[in-house]
């Protein structure tokens, strides 16, 4: 990872702050989606390798994930990785009620892309309105498959900075451990923080933040 | 009134969750689906249509420019844009083309909205 890709640390708490939004708008829509209470927060937000999130990643045997392209304010791809039973589980509170059991396995693929979709544009709405940007967001792709996979969707090489925010995800009779991944490219790195300068009212920093496996 | 509705989505659990919550409070709609523009495009040639269901974010063609090109040939039917994407701008570039905007997820609640804004 390049020395120079830093957050200083009121950068961080305004990262933290607004995934923190984000993620509100996120579980008001699944809330509605699933029919269920639904309670997200974002405990970390931090910088990461690629090399990290795969030792972060070893003990799920499997993960499901939706990307997304984003573009316009800011260049970037996200991903949304969920365990794949948990997301099984999403997907049951969400068309139980509509349709027979046997074929809500069948439609796992489509409807958790539609769920990261619906989730991924709360959040980027959130962000977009408090920087005051227009962020474009590609259709979402579905990715299900060893944690490696996950990471050949950036073909950026291994000088791609990640940003890795946790979300802690209940329902009211599950806990889904749940991972939002930002890829930021130097460009994009430096167009964040740009944008959160305007919002913090100060020139871009570049004080040390603590890396995850860097 | 009976109605032939037209549903564009490139996901198959929104087309069904869509046609599923219309179908309960209107038992006599007909549905005509599509996952994509140019899909749509050809159905709304081929079969008759009053209203029309259109994602925003889809693969080739958005959901904007399918309503666009929709209104050049059907300057009567009524749309809704249906998404996901929450950003200011699609209230206005929605209006624009005479589509009103819905926000998703796809649920009992806002498919009354959309069917308020057809009948309105």
């Amino acid at each position: 990872m390049p020395d120079r890709v830093h957050f200083s640390e009121p950068e961080i708490g305004f990262l933290k702050d607004l995934f923190d939004r984000g993620a509100h708008r996120a579980a008001r829509s699944l809330s509605l989606l699933t029919d269920q209470d639904v309670a997200l927060s974002v405990p970390v937000v931090r910088l990461a390798t690629a090399a990290a999130f795969a030792e972060q990643m070893a003990g799920l045997t499997s993960i499901c994930g939706v990307t997304q392209r984003l573009h316009g304010a800011l260049e970037t791809s996200a991903m949304l990785l969920f365990a794949e039973e948990k997301s099984l589980e999403i997907v049951r509170y969400m068309l139980e009620r509509l349709m027979p059991y046997e074929v809500l396995s069948e439609l796992h693929q489509d409807a958790i892309t539609e769920v990261g979709n619906i989730m991924l544009n709360a959040c980027v709405g959130s962000i977009a309105k408090r920087l005051d940007v227009v962020i474009g967001v590609d259709p979402p792709e579905f990715c299900l498959g060893p944690k490696e996979s996950f990471f050949a969707f950036e073909a950026e090489g291994a000088g791609t900075t990640y940003l890795d925010v946790r979300i802690d995800l209940r329902m009211i009779a599950t806990s889904v451990e749940t991972v939002w991944i930002f890829a930021l490219h130097e460009e994009t790195f430096h167009t964040l923080k740009t944008l959160m300068a305007g919002r913090l009212g100060s020139a871009p920093v570049g004080a040390e933040l603590e890396l995850a496996g860097g | 009134m009976a109605k032939r509705m037209l549903i564009v989505d490139d996901s198959t659990t929104s087309r069904l969750m869509i046609r599923t919550y219309v179908r309960r409070v209107r038992p006599d709609w007909a549905f005509v689906e599509a996952a994509g523009g140019t899909e749509a495009m050809a159905a709304v040639f081929k079969e008759r249509v009053d209203v029309a269901s259109i994602d925003y974010n889809m693969p080739g063609m958005d959901g904007l420019t399918l309503a666009r090109r929709i209104r050049a040939q059907l300057p009567e039917l009524r749309m809704v844009i249906f998404t996901a994407n929450i950003q200011r701008h699609l209230t206005t570039e929605s209006a624009e083309v005479g589509a009103g905007l819905v926000i998703k997820p796809v649920t009992e609640g806002s498919v009354a909205t959309m069917l308020r804004h057809f009948d309105a």
